[in-house]
């Protein structure tokens, strides 16, 4: 997946394990960033007495870098806090023991508050403290109007707007073929084992996260707070990415505690990174890395496994990159424009360059303007709308589908010019139907997948009552 | 292969150089034992060392206990010392 569970030590702590990452301007406020990191991957929407929730003890945080060296000028940090309603005589088991109305009804017992802290080089600032998590999404019974509870749990601060709490899952993959041998089921019949070309489903349906969300002027974002004014300006581009920690030392037991310094255990930049770039054994301390330490994780950019496996599995689908990477001298330098340096001004009116260091990071030039949800592409700028992924990432955009085109060298033409890209590589996707994929926002509410018009944008969280596994297991009765 | 008996393992583990890992110790304890680490042999690692307050929960590691190096965790802080004397002590008094 994007990054849920992509790594063996995280796949075992999902409170601090980061799932995805958006960062996009606003298509409602377009003066500003916003900024998503999802933790706490595959929440099943049907739960109790314990929901899932944010770590008291995680540190979790979301980065800036706004002078391309791959170090955060700005962090923004989160840390909650739970606390129980109902103690003493009254007592219970239950999450809530009547309808929650508001974040402050006293039928709510298990409730999370959090605090949003500001680093940057004038030192750390407090945004706010005690703000309300929404709960998770019990029910239709016991939450009669989500929609009211997400309003509620908007904060502002200054000109930010700041959100924490459960959200349904926008990322979208055919988790099933991807890893049972790459046999993307569209493409079934080009396949080493033939079948018939089938839609590819999403294997995330119906499932939650947790986000942390914020949403920023972007004068507040860039180098020395300024607007640029082209996408051409050398400061026009911020990288971004997200991190969560743990204190070194954890005490079980009647004297529990946790002490020492915060350890990084989970990182997120790019989609996919550590889940298909990164070798597995080099995940866990990818995890724990920064940014501006990836130079040494170049060499499987520039021979991505997967490259090396596409003309095995599809036979004679991709010889130019199959002959391309035989050659051991051959790198791939539109992967590390894409994902580790920006792209240069290759494309009309799109460049995200940050400079030669090779850094794991989102990289957003604040300069281009929104296009509208409807009118979008999901696959960004390979879909010629360069308001999207690679040029940050936006909630609906196919990041799997972009970067097995990219991988398959559907983009090494525009920066090595004696390539030819296979035919095979542009047409790559995995969740779609058996002939066509989707292009649209609108295309992928077929696939259980839509999104809000506003912040927090992902949409509100599937509930534990009415969801596709209960109609699924209402019809089979 | 010879059988590893319990007996003969805990004195294996006396005798070598068994691993501490993590201690926790009440703060009075430390203060004194790092009051000795001072005095003695102290490298602190960590420029900023605050006064540790006596009601915080300090957790002690001792990674290699041959080092002499001991790791003192409080709060989101972590120094570090040498002090063979002192991780010899607290060998000493956990075999």
């Amino acid at each position: 997946m994007s990054s849920h569970a992509e790594a063996p030590e995280i796949s075992k702590d999902p409170v601090a394990d980061s799932t995805d990452l958006y960062a996009f301007i606003s298509p409602d406020a377009p003066t500003t960033v916003t900024l998503i990191a999802n933790y706490i991957p595959r929440q099943q929407p049907a739960g109790g007495p314990n929901f899932f929730e944010f770590g008291d003890d995680v540190l979790y945080e979301i980065h800036i870098d706004n002078t391309g060296d791959g170090v955060a000028d700005i962090s923004y940090q989160f840390r909650f806090k739970t606390v129980l309603t109902d103690t003493g005589a009254n007592d219970t088991f239950l999450y809530n023991t009547g309808q929650i109305t508001s974040l402050t009804d006293s039928t709510w017992n298990r409730k999370q508050f959090y605090s949003v802290t500001r680093k940057d080089k004038r030192g750390s600032h407090i945004m706010g403290t005690n703000l309300a998590c929404p709960p998770c999404n019990v029910g239709k019974n016991s939450i009669p109007n989500y929609a009211t509870l997400t309003a509620q749990a908007v904060h502002t601060a200054g000109l930010t707007k700041i959100f924490a709490g459960q959200r349904a899952d926008g990322f979208y993959v055919d988790l099933g073929s991807i890893f049972d041998l790459g046999d993307l089921r569209p493409f079934q019949p080009d396949f080493l084992l033939k079948g018939a070309a089938i839609a590819g489903p999403n294997s995330l349906a119906a499932t939650n996260v947790h986000s942390i969300a914020l949403q920023v002027p972007i004068t507040q974002l860039t180098k020395g707070g300024a607007m640029p004014a082209t996408y051409k300006d050398s400061d026009s581009t911020i990288g971004v990415w997200t991190t969560a920690s743990r204190q070194k030392t954890k005490i079980y037991g009647a004297h529990k505690t946790n002490a020492g310094p915060w350890e990084q255990v989970s990182r997120l930049g790019n989609p996919l990174i550590n889940e298909v770039i990164i070798p597995m054994g080099k995940k866990d301390d990818w995890n724990s890395d920064a940014p501006k330490n990836d130079s040494q994780y170049s060499k499987y950019y520039d021979h991505p496994g997967l490259a090396g496996l596409l003309n095995v599995l599809y036979p004679g689908a991709f010889p130019n990159l199959a002959a391309y990477t035989a050659v051991a001298a051959n790198t791939r330098p539109d992967l590390d424009a894409v994902l580790l340096t920006g792209v240069p001004p290759l494309f009309p009116g799109f460049q995200n360059y940050t400079g030669k260091t090779k850094a794991d990071m989102l990289r957003l030039n604040v300069a281009i303007a929104p296009t509208a949800t409807a009118s979008a592409s999901i696959l960004g700028v390979v879909g010629g709308d360069v308001a999207g992924f690679p040029n940050g990432r936006r909630v609906f955009d196919d990041v799997v589908s972009i970067e097995l085109k990219a991988v398959a060298g559907a983009l090494l033409g525009a920066v090595v010019p004696t390539y030819t890209p296979d035919g095979a590589a542009g047409l790559l996707y995995d969740v779609g139907g058996p002939t066509a994929e989707p292009a649209k926002v609108a295309d992928l509410a077929a696939f259980g997948l839509t999104y809000g018009s506003s912040f927090p944008y992902l949409a509100d969280p599937w509930d534990g009552y009415d969801n596709p596994a209960t109609e699924l297991a209402a019809n089979a009765g | 292969m010879a059988e590893i008996s319990r007996r003969n393992f805990l004195k294996t583990a006396r005798n070598g150089a068994a691993a501490v890992g993590l201690v926790a110790v009440a703060p009075t304890m430390l203060l004194t034992q790092a009051g000795a680490a001072t005095k003695s042999k102290s490298t602190k690692t960590e420029a900023t060392v605050r006064p540790v307050s006596s009601n915080e929960t300090v957790v002690v590691h001792i990674p290699n206990p041959r080092s002499g190096e001991i790791h003192f965790m409080v709060g989101t802080r972590e120094v570090v010392t040498h002090d063979r004397a002192l991780v010899a002590r607290l060998v000493r008094d956990i075999s």
